[in-house]
């Protein structure tokens, strides 16, 4: 055991989540009038140097990989960061084009630029292609003062193995991340100092570390036949680096004891295996290799997801069982599936085949698809259009008739979205170095705020609450049209009084009336109707306004806020209460364990939407050939996305009693995994809640 | 053709290989006095009830034919001598305080929810299992099941207490593809003590069974302090030394969630121990069983 990863691993959870990086933000302050008193378009690149000059380099014995922002307390109580107008900023989930940044340098991307620049020579081209220029000199300068402070404590330092790693981490950064790398190491180095700029000084989270079994391999290969490198050097490589990616963001999550850096809560994917666009698996020796990191790092990030289909090999499925077993809590994904959607929704073959994660419910075509978040994503309040749906028909006789309505709503809703997001951009001079990694920005030197890299003009939208709305349409089917207990206006108005004097009524309903995730199909084909319905009045919005349309079913922590502001719903749920999360089942009502929640998931139209999520807790360690069949067999019945927590509610509870004992231990949350001890206690009671299997 | 079924549990992890669906059948002719499932014990339903969970709606007061449920001051009695277990209180208890335990059920409504898990089953080799009680005790009914299991190609476990005429276990072995075979104690008078039967039969039917070629697990539920001694360890050790087909020795570490059961049922736990089995208890039973055979001896 190399006792360096112990040590930095309670570094990285000792570390204060209060302090902020403080060389950045204090920059930020001194430079704030300076770079108000410039042209707005100015400000990024200004910002961005000046940074970039005034951060540190602080070392630590125990490094393999250099990098790292000080952290210190903010010392200007109650006054707030400077953050000026079109200052310095990213909103991230974005993966890099790692492949050309290793094998060109990033250098490369700027001559790809600057030739641009020159083909069309305009203020705005040539002001992107010296920007570029700029932005990537400076990063070559940080990198080079990293260098020179390595060597400089290379030449004191005692320890041997200190000594040369110091070396070699000096000399790597004497060329990369401007120039190619030359081995496995400097490929890696490369990738975190390129990857620690973009999150913590253009300040943004989740910039993902995307396929990385496919562009590191070559690397890994070429050392190994050269017998530069073993297997095993490799793999404590790797674990070192993920390491690393944990000290950008420390153990703080995005809604208790939040830090104060701009990457607090990053989740940082790395994308495994896939298949290239000719069919051929992608899993690869480095894919094992990262799985046997992650156990070794034993910390949150980077977060892996894999990219499977039923048909890979035995192998492939026994390595992702592995990987669900040792606790590294990754998302499976259903490969063929979202291949499939995505090139039905006209993306080109080539560019679907290469896609990766950059957040947890995240599809991202690398260097194609630019994903602001304000623009592409949008998480619709489903719900509560079907709750406007259930008043706006007088007496309906069917449910037929309010999911008519509700389709009318959901055309206008996502009608009027469509038309507030397709002007956001602006036609003046922009840079930023995020538009680096676009092809097409580079190709026409062109900022993605121009519109650079809008080959796709895509909106995803997210629907939520589907178990919610389908026990509804269970309950009406029950109490009014089967049954003919009550009238429907006589049923609502007990469900609009929020079921004040009728908790007997109530209490019938969550006992008798069945509930999706139980397999059982007089409530999963409600799931299934409603689903569809969503996504046909979305497809019919696409064709109208011309953008290409993708749908999934996740919440992300949607069905609390969403939930807390709507009225009772005829399932039984309460004013207030949070709606379904995420695919899954009402919180409680699924009774036949995850089999029949998979079954019943497994029923929603997945095939036509691109992302997740269904989250299973599991209050047991499941062994390896059981995770890798029971994710099988879910994706063989069309399944999409599982991600799984195996932990007791024993051992939750004891952490929420002695954090301190359980600093380490992670769980799911939503779509991602956090550190248990780190979130806020309602999160905590909600995953304590959460239904557990065995 | 009905049988009396008191669960049907999917995605069960512990009942042999694979993912499966265990079929838990009511009656068992043993009284094991540690006992985790004695609502399996009785052949006919029997009813659940937690007092604390009562709202009071007062349905089950008006509902039951034989007025077994009184309302005494602010308490709600019932009174189980009267009981016929027709479940009439039961279907409308939505506060679940009141649950009825067992109802007849066909071999094809429980084929057609053990059928509906069949994807899992090929992606994990697991598949059916039939358990109780004791399974055998509804003999017809499980060999029906074994055989519309076998029929659609799914791999059957029984899980058997191994007390039951052997010409039954001859009949439904070729639908059997592995028995998990409960070993209680190894001296007979003491078998007698803690499940009510001497285990003669038990032994010898094992034997015959393993001569003819079948498959089994040796489950061996162990006490603390009851039957955990030496001479008992090293007995399960030798047992399965002497068999020709025995594929695993599972230990079932004791686990006191009988006795809440009990009190649902109105019934006294025979053994009201508390405390769960230790980790320091099983990594002892295994190192003992290990160290003395050449089966692979696992917990469960």
């Amino acid at each position: 055991m190399d006792e360096r990863i112990t040590r930095t691993r309670e570094r990285i959870l000792s570390a204060d989540n209060r302090c902020c990086f403080i060389d950045r933000e204090i920059a930020l302050r001194e430079c704030r009038s300076a770079s108000l008193a410039r042209p707005a378009y100015e400000r990024y690149l200004f910002e961005f140097e000046t940074v970039l000059a005034a951060l540190s380099t602080p070392i630590d014995d125990d490094d393999v990989f250099a990098g790292r922002f000080a952290t210190a307390l903010w010392p200007y109580a109650g006054e707030r960061f400077s953050r000026t107008p079109d200052g310095i900023e990213s909103e991230g989930h974005i993966s890099w084009c790692w492949e050309k940044i290793l094998t060109g340098g990033a250098v490369s991307l700027v001559e790809e630029v600057e030739e641009a620049a020159q083909r069309h020579p305009t203020f705005n081209t040539r002001f992107f292609a010296n920007s570029s220029r700029r932005a990537v000199n400076a990063v070559a300068a940080f990198a080079g003062r990293w260098s020179a402070a390595l060597r400089s404590r290379a030449e004191k330092a005692t320890d041997p193995t200190v000594k040369s790693a110091f070396e070699r981490a000096a000399a790597a950064l004497e060329v990369v991340p401007y120039r190619p790398a030359y081995d496995f190491f400097s490929a890696l180095q490369g990738i975190y100092f390129w990857h620690m700029i973009a999150s913590g000084v253009c300040g943004s989270r989740d910039f993902a570390l995307g396929r990385m079994d496919q562009y590191l391999l070559k690397f890994y290969k070429k050392d190994l036949a050269a017998g530069k490198i073993t297997r095993e050097e490799a793999v404590n490589l790797l674990a070192h680096f993920f390491l690393k990616t944990n000290e950008l963001c420390g153990t703080a999550t995005d809604d208790y004891n939040a830090s104060p850096t701009p990457c607090f809560a990053s989740k940082q994917y790395l994308t495994l295996g896939g298949r290239s666009v000719d069919g051929k698996c992608c899993f690869n020796e480095l894919s094992e290799m990262i799985v046997e990191a992650s156990r070794v790092a034993a910390l949150p990030q980077p977060t892996l997801n894999f990219r499977l289909d039923p048909e890979m090999p035995e192998e492939v499925w026994q390595l992702a069982g592995r990987a669900a077993q040792q606790g590294s809590l990754p998302n499976f994904f259903n490969d063929l599936l979202i291949r499939n959607t995505l090139v039905a929704n006209g993306i080109a073959p080539e560019d679907a085949a290469n896609f990766d994660f950059t957040a947890c419910n995240r599809v991202n075509l690398p260097g194609r698809l630019y994903n602001i978040m304000s623009r592409i994503d949008h998480f619709n309040n489903n719900t509560e259009w079907f709750i406007r749906a259930l008043h706006n028909v007088a007496a309906p006789a069917t449910t037929d008739e309010i999911l008519a309505e509700f389709k009318e709503i959901a055309r206008q809703e996502m009608r009027e979205y469509a038309r507030v997001v397709n002007n956001l951009f602006s036609d003046g001079p922009a840079f930023r170095l995020d538009s680096l990694i676009f092809d097409d920005c580079r190709s026409a030197a062109c900022d993605v705020y121009q519109g650079g890299a809008d080959r796709y003009r895509w909106q995803h939208h997210m629907f939520s609450g589907m178990a919610t709305i389908a026990d509804s349409l269970a309950a009406i089917e029950e109490m009014v049209f089967h049954s003919g207990r009550f009238s429907y206006r006589e049923f609502l108005s007990i469900v609009d009084g929020n079921f004040a004097g009728n908790e007997a009524l109530r209490a019938e309903i969550i006992k008798s009336v069945p509930k999706f995730g139980n397999d059982d199909d007089r409530v999963d084909r409600f799931a299934r109707q409603a689903a569809d319905t969503l996504l046909d009045a979305m497809e019919e919005i696409g064709k109208e306004t011309g953008f290409l349309m993708f749908g999934s079913f996740y919440s992300l922590r949607c069905h609390i806020d969403f939930g807390r502001k709507l009225p009772a719903t005829p399932d039984g749920r309460l004013a207030g209460e949070p709606i379904s999360e995420n695919q899954s089942p009402v919180y409680g009502t699924d009774l036949a364990g995850p089999t029949a929640v998979l079954r019943s998931v497994a029923k929603l139209p997945l095939q036509r939407t691109v992302c997740g999520g269904l989250n299973l807790k599991f209050g047991c360690v499941l062994s390896r050939e059981r995770a890798a069949a029971l994710v099988k067999a879910y994706f063989k019945m069309g399944g999409l996305h599982i991600g799984m927590t195996m932990v007791t509610r024993d051992t939750l509870e004891k952490a929420r009693l002695h954090p301190e004992e359980y600093r380490t231990l992670c769980v799911r949350k939503f779509g991602f995994s956090e550190y248990f001890v780190a979130l806020s206690p309602e999160y905590q009671q909600e995953i304590i809640d959460r239904t557990e299997y065995q | 053709m009905q049988g009396i079924v008191f669960d049907i549990h999917k995605f069960a992890i512990h009942d042999g290989p694979g993912i499966r669906t265990t079929v838990f059948l009511k009656g068992c002719p043993l009284r094991c006095i540690w006992c985790h499932n004695p609502e399996s014990q009785e052949r006919a339903p029997e009813i659940f009830f937690i007092p604390e969970k009562c709202i009071g709606c007062g349905w089950c007061f008006s509902v039951c034919p034989n007025h077994c449920h009184v309302a005494r001051e602010t308490a709600h009695e019932f009174h189980r001598e009267n009981c016929i277990r027709c479940g009439r209180c039961t279907e409308r208890c939505y506060a679940e305080a009141l649950e009825l335990v067992g109802s007849a059920m066909t071999p094809e409504a429980v084929m057609e929810e053990v059928l509906k898990d069949r994807i899992f089953y090929e992606t994990s080799q697991g598949g059916m299992t039939i358990s109780g009680g004791e399974p055998m005790m509804q003999f017809d009914f499980t060999l029906d099941l074994a055989r519309r299991a076998k029929a659609a190609g799914i791999h059957v476990c029984l899980d058997t207490c191994g007390e039951a005429p052997y010409e039954q276990y001859e009949t439904i072995r070729p639908f059997v593809d592995l028995f998990l075979y409960d070993v209680k104690a190894t001296d007979p008078e003491i078998h007698r003590r803690l499940t009510g039967v001497s285990n003669e039969r038990i032994r010898e039917n094992l034997r015959r069974l393993d001569r003819s070629g079948a498959k089994t697990i040796l489950r061996c539920p162990l006490v603390p302090g009851v039957n955990d001694d030496d001479a008992h360890l090293l007995g399960i050790a030798a047992l399965a030394d002497s068999l020709e087909n025995v594929q695993e020795i599972t230990l079932h570490p004791y686990h006191p969630l009988g006795i809440d059961k009990c009190a649902r049922l109105g019934k006294q736990p025979r053994l009201d121990d508390k405390n769960f089995a230790t980790e320091d208890d099983v990594a002892r039973w295994l190192k003992i069983i290990q160290a003395h055979c050449s089966v692979k001896t696992v917990r469960s």
